[in-house]
């Protein structure tokens, strides 16, 4: 039997989604850093988390995603200020004052308390990219949760005020359990907070 | 006690179903420390413009491999495909086995996977009685296409041979929305008529097993959602999904019951006349359902519930549910025969056979059927007229 009728197949990457989560993961986590400052429900909610808190939200397999190969080119600053993606992780940590920080998508050498995990880079996309709510992905097995599940809903809480604050209405509804109603947030605080965070997100 | 809390039931796979499943399957691959799975596809699926395409670009941006497609089955399976698929195993160092199609293409699966596992050159032991007795490899399966009801139970056939093991199980079921609109009409009512048939088993068995029923149920509730649209649109996902999900927990329900009066006697009849056992089944189900209506045979009240769903099961008496049930079943397999040819007669199958078939199968079957039960049915199909 000729065995290399039969070839073997190494699939491929695929580019475009990886560069588009790791441009949400950052864009995400620079937010919440900087809506936990301006947002008073974004603050009392994150509250709640333990200090000397940190999370990861990641996609598996982690060996397949390893990070950009300018990461090890960028300067110290642009690594702690997190001005640039250069992977396809998010880590937030909470110190020991209660502040929150946006460490970068580099896991090394940081102790993770809560690992919110993407089964694939395809269910990353589904939720990122709004096709799927996080409620309704966490329904489709589209991630798994290591640590204490009553922090992963703090942290969806945040998510889905940050995504109200940093999305149109008609994308943000299809991102969100429930999209507030204006008695509950009204459009102007919406409106102003969400030019701050990006003002603030964006440039320092 | 209740005669109902006495029963066994073993459903081994996992089953994930749902847009973007064949994405899942690295994970659960990881799961079983396996990376490097050798491919057992139907030719025809994966000649299909864009399907091989599709699948291979589900495993990017993971650690999974593919050892090789081994795409040189079709409608039968025999040993000497199995030897060629188990040597291009291992000497591409695979761990695992994915079958994609369905029918023979899961058959030799099984069949590689006991070659591999086991160490064996040919399965002449396992046909002579010898038990599979350890864990073998993990196999999962992808449905695409026409099934036959047994690829997600215990059996394979190989060389027409049956052999019967609970490590046969696949381990997991992968039901994508992108492999199962791989059909035509004809393909979906040969799988429906099948699955149908299965689930209509567990509902007029003798004896009743909460569970099996608790698996039939989604099985029939599918069929009688999304049947017609199935068989006008088979490409549109969302019906082709459904469908291939009611034929792969009827046959897990199927495989926790005593065999079926229709699947006895589809099998026994295709096996003297080489016709589809689905085209068969499709046919003799109305005549099963109307025999069983007239003699009134007992038949489970839940049968109504599955079909007609809880409006419908609420509005009727309680004495007269299984009359009802069995009224809305000959209703669905209708639909079926629509797409498929109206008699036996017309299929040229000679009645000098019914005689033999009847005999062998009132053999087979230890149901409240008679030899002149099934010599009525199948006449009964032979002279069918197309009305529907």
């Amino acid at each position: 039997m000729n065995i290399n009728k039969y070839p073997q197949i190494r699939p491929g990457k695929k580019l475009f989604k990886r560069v588009y989560v790791a441009i949400m993961l950052w864009t995400v986590g620079k937010a919440i850093q900087v809506a936990a400052k301006v947002d008073k429900e974004v603050k009392e909610e994150l509250a709640r988390l333990p200090n000397n808190f940190t999370l990861r939200m990641m996609v598996a397999p982690e060996k397949a995603f390893p990070l950009f190969f300018y990461a090890k080119t960028l300067p110290a600053f642009v690594v702690d200020k997190g001005l640039l993606f250069y992977g396809i992780q998010m880590l937030l940590h909470k110190d020991k004052e209660g502040k929150i920080k946006y460490l970068g998508a580099d896991p090394k050498g940081k102790k993770v308390d809560l690992n919110i995990v993407f089964k694939n880079i395809e269910a990353a996309w589904l939720v990122l990219s709004f096709q799927e709510s996080t409620a309704t992905a966490y329904m489709h097995d589209r991630f798994v949760v290591e640590g204490d599940l009553v922090h992963s809903l703090t942290f969806v809480r945040v998510l889905d005020i940050v995504e109200v604050f940093l999305l149109p209405k008609i994308i943000a509804k299809l991102a969100v359990k429930r999209y507030p109603k204006w008695s509950e947030m009204s459009p102007l605080r919406k409106f102003v907070k969400r030019v701050v965070i990006y003002i603030r997100a964006y440039t320092f | 006690m209740d005669a109902s809390y006495n029963y066994e039931f073993l459903a081994h796979p996992k089953i994930i179903s749902g847009k973007c499943s064949l994405e899942n399957i690295p994970a659960e691959l990881a799961g079983y420390d396996a990376q490097k799975p050798l491919v057992i596809a139907r030719k025809s699926i994966v000649q299909q413009e864009g399907i091989t395409k599709k699948f291979v670009r589900a495993f990017a941006d993971s650690m999974v491999v593919l050892g090789a497609v081994y795409d040189e089955v079709e409608n039968y399976a025999g040993i000497s495909k199995a030897r060629e698929a188990a040597f291009l195993f291992t000497e591409r160092g695979c761990d695992s086995l994915i079958a994609l199609g369905s029918g023979a293409a899961v058959d030799l699966a099984k069949a590689v996977n006991v070659l591999v596992s086991e160490k064996a050159d040919n399965l002449s032991a396992f046909y002579e009685g010898k038990a599979i007795d350890d864990i073998l490899k993990p196999l999962l399966f992808i449905p695409a296409g026409r099934t036959n009801g047994r690829e997600s139970s215990n059996t394979m056939i190989i060389d027409n041979r049956e052999i019967k093991s609970d490590f046969l199980y696949p381990e997991v079921i992968v039901i994508d929305p992108r492999m199962t609109s791989v059909c035509r009409s004809d393909d979906v009512a040969e799988s429906a008529a099948i699955a149908f048939a299965q689930s209509f088993a567990v509902f007029a068995a003798k004896k009743h097993n909460p569970m099996t029923a608790a698996v039939a149920h989604p099985a029939l509730s599918y069929l009688s959602q999304c049947l017609e649209q199935g068989l006008k649109r088979p490409k549109n996902k969302s019906t082709s999904i459904a469908l291939t999900n009611a034929s792969v927990v009827a046959s897990i329900a199927y495989d926790n019951t005593r065999p079926g009066t229709t699947n006895l006697l589809a099998e026994e009849l295709a096996r003297a006349t080489d016709l589809s056992v689905g085209v068969v089944t499709g046919m003799l189900l109305p005549s099963v359902i109307e025999l069983m209506g007239k003699k009134e045979f007992p038949v489970s009240d839940e049968l109504l519930l599955a079909i007609g769903g809880l409006d419908v099961y609420a509005a009727v008496a309680p004495q007269d549910r299984a009359r009802k049930g069995l009224e809305t079943a000959l209703k669905l397999a209708r639909v079926l025969l629509s797409f498929l040819p109206a008699s036996l007669k017309e299929l040229n199958v000679q009645k000098y056979i019914f005689n033999e078939v009847a005999r062998t199968v009132a053999q087979k079957c230890d149901d409240i059927f008679s030899e002149n039960d099934f010599a009525e049915i199948l006449e009964a199909a032979w002279g069918r007229r197309r009305e529907y």
